[in-house]
């Protein structure tokens, strides 16, 4: 998919004027937020078993080269067939090539986030083969010609009238009095679209949240059924993975479930988890005659080697989207590529350059709540900070923000001045405040005080200025 | 090209990681207390479970029952008197049922089949889960096609949690060779949250999931 990351600042702008955006958001996080903080509370061992989960993760981090290679052997003992791909031209390639070798025109997707980072649908299209995403919100958003703003609720950024909106304009073919005014209704009506399309696709292509080196599995995790469907109705399924979802043993990925969905929804369980062991066995009835993993390196073994290697241990929860207070300002889409909030600002210029996404690292007021949610306990805010000063290093950031921050440096280091000049600014926020808690507008500060309020300080000087005198006032007594 | 983009590749992992100290695995997680019942505790902690993520429940003791009770369920829940069952399950007289006879078709479910019947290999009571094995006598397609899905649970294969279901595919592979194609462990009916985070049942799989638990052993093979 395209990165658009350069375009941040304006995609910001537009979004915090988006009032049905605002509305979704809420929604979202409304739900999310106590439900995860529910499911956590009635999980006392969550804590350990997170930090059972890390030391599993780092230690397959370090070993990546060995479990990749037995999860193939064992891939190919259960007999499917595993494509390594370095890029993503390779692995855009090798899953088209692997289409023409089965005949394959209609595709059926589960929901996998390497595919749109492949931008696999557009490719597909291209060459001639049909892609048609089945999990209700990817199925939305494919339908609408837009790409995911969440990386589990891949349609969050929409509300009701929006959905139905779309599916009048799709399902021409269905009474157009019909009631759309509800979830229920909405999502009944793309069971029946999708219903007889799973048995007609010639390939299914899912996701995959875990890879078992054990036994050669790869494991997906869904609430709706669309993955199973989509990879037991047809006679190919291909699975599109990154490296970093290996795991040693099942064991482990049981250790990861019981933090993934609590993490993610709030559910101590998704309703299904999936592990997919080669083709179909003699005598079997159903299920695929064919099994391919595509693994997908695409910056994976880069971030290994550098100073994101953290990252790779993310499990895509999406809790640091969900309780991110500019993630929920600004939607999904501001971020301008497939990953968002916190782990995106991190991933996008992992995986993109730093070059075209340098706005990401530095819109974040660092409050640290993903870091605290992260199951994996990813230091993100010292991720981002790590990012922002390579783009120092490299002479990235722009004119003003270094004229600022050397302005600051300077007034810092003498402190004298510094008390001087933040006496100042306190005393002429206090007076054009008259009395009022806070700013709504600022001189020369328009574009901030837009969409936000500024808080006026406390009568009777600055920080310092107030430690000072209570310190002499004690002296005295 | 996708045979140089595996050395490649390796070769990057290698090269990353060639200078660092690497870390020992943590070993096996001991399993939380929820998911460390015996006994009743471990039954009760099941049927709590699969309740609370909408599944209903019911209890019979021998296999013998189920074609009747399959058959009144069904009338109960106003749905018609046919099913597609798992083959494992066929033996079971489905043509004596007294209350009325449910049409039975043994295989795997078509897009026509309103209600699925099969058996679980396992289930996890801490989260009220039970665990699916795509096998000729058990196709995957019953778990995901039909509107309704009926599975039986042998009490005598409820685990405390996942620990005891993994174990339970390790054994199948012992026995047959290989792993079973797929295990699905499911919790609960089909749903999704995808319009405005709010919880729907029914979404692609099943609308319903009806659990039937048994006191005899479950027929798979080893068990005969």
């Amino acid at each position: 998919m395209e990165v658009s990351s350069e375009k941040f600042k304006q995609n910001v702008a537009a979004a915090v004027e988006d009032e049905n955006l605002k509305g979704a958001m809420g929604k979202l996080t409304g739900a999310l937020r106590p439900n995860r903080a529910r499911a956590v509370s009635n999980l006392p061992e969550f804590d350990r078993l997170r930090d059972h989960g890390i030391a599993i993760k780092m230690h397959t981090l370090d070993h990546l080269d060995q479990y990749l290679l037995q999860f193939e052997e064992n891939v190919i003992a259960n007999g499917g067939h595993v494509h390594w791909c370095a890029d993503e031209d390779s692995a855009r390639q090798t899953i088209l090539e692997l289409c023409r070798r089965h005949k394959v025109r209609h595709v059926t997707k589960g929901k996998s986030m390497v595919t749109e980072e492949l931008g696999l649908n557009d490719f597909l299209n291209s060459h001639g083969i049909l892609p048609l995403e089945t999990d209700l919100g990817e199925y939305i958003i494919q339908l609408r010609g837009e790409s995911p703003s969440h990386i589990i609720a891949p349609a969050t950024h929409l509300q009701r009238d929006d959905i139905a909106q779309t599916f009048r304009e799709a399902h021409q073919h269905l009474d157009p009095d019909r009631p759309m005014d509800t979830a229920e209704s909405l999502t009944e009506e793309a069971r029946q679209a999708l219903r007889e399309k799973y048995g007609a696709a010639d390939a299914g292509i899912t996701g995959a949240n875990f890879l078992i080196a054990e036994t050669g599995s790869t494991i997906i995790v869904t609430n709706e059924g669309n993955g199973d469907l989509t990879q037991t109705m047809t006679d190919v399924h291909i699975v599109v993975a990154s490296l970093e979802k290996i795991l040693p043993t099942m064991d482990d990925a049981g250790v990861m479930l019981r933090l993934l969905a609590r993490s993610a929804t709030g559910q101590d369980m998704s309703v299904y988890t999936t592990m997919s062991s080669g083709p179909r066995r003699p005598g079997d009835l159903d299920g695929p005659e064919h099994f391919h993993v595509v693994l997908v390196d695409n910056g994976r073994s880069r971030m290994l080697a550098g100073s994101e290697r953290e990252m790779l241990r993310c499990i895509r929860c999406s809790a640091c989207l969900n309780h991110c207070p500019v993630y929920a300002a600004i939607g999904g889409h501001a971020y301008g590529w497939v990953y968002s909030g916190p782990m995106g600002k991190v991933m996008t210029p992992s995986l993109a350059g730093l070059e075209q996404t340098k706005d990401l690292p530095n819109a974040s007021s660092f409050c640290g709540k993903c870091q605290e949610v992260c199951p994996m306990r990813i230091p993100l805010p010292k991720l981002m900070r790590n990012l922002r000063v390579k783009q120092t290093e490299a002479s990235m950031t722009p004119l003003k923000q270094r004229f600022f921050l050397s302005l600051w440096s300077y007034l810092a280091a003498r402190p004298a001045m510094y008390r001087l000049v933040t006496g100042l600014v306190t005393g002429t926020m206090r007076a054009l405040a008259r009395g009022r808690p806070v700013l709504r507008h600022l001189p020369l500060m328009k574009g901030w005080t837009d969409s936000r309020d500024l808080i006026v300080p406390e009568a009777g000087g600055t920080f310092f200025a107030r430690y000072r005198k209570r310190q002499k006032g004690d002296g005295h007594e | 090209m996708a045979m140089n983009d595996r050395s490649i590749i390796l070769e990057r992992l290698q090269s990353a990681n060639e200078s660092r100290s690497r870390t020992a695995h943590p070993g096996p997680a001991a399993p939380p207390a929820a998911g460390n019942l015996n006994g009743k505790a471990r039954l009760d902690r099941f049927i709590a479970e699969a309740e609370k993520q909408y599944a209903s429940i019911a209890d019979i003791s021998s296999l013998d029952d189920l074609p009747a009770h399959v058959s009144g369920w069904l009338r109960n829940q106003n749905l018609p008197q046919q099913c597609v069952i798992a083959p494992i399950l066929e033996d079971l007289g489905w043509q004596e049922t007294k209350d009325g006879s449910v049409e039975v078709r043994s295989g795997a479910a078509r897009t026509s089949d309103m209600v699925g019947v099969s058996l679980a290999l396992g289930a996890a009571a801490e989260t009220g889960t039970v665990l699916m094995v795509a096998d000729g006598a058990t196709p995957t397609s019953l778990n995901f096609v039909p509107d309704v899905e009926i599975i039986v649970v042998s009490k005598k294969d409820i685990e405390a949690g996942m620990e005891g279901c993994w174990q339970k595919l390790r054994e199948w592979k012992k026995r047959t060779g290989t792993m079973p194609r797929v295990a699905n462990y499911i919790t609960g009916p089909s749903r999704t949250a995808d319009v405005e985070a709010t919880m729907v049942l029914g979404a692609h799989g099943p609308r319903r999931l009806h659990l039937v638990l048994v006191d005899e052993q479950a027929p798979w093979p080893e068990n005969r």
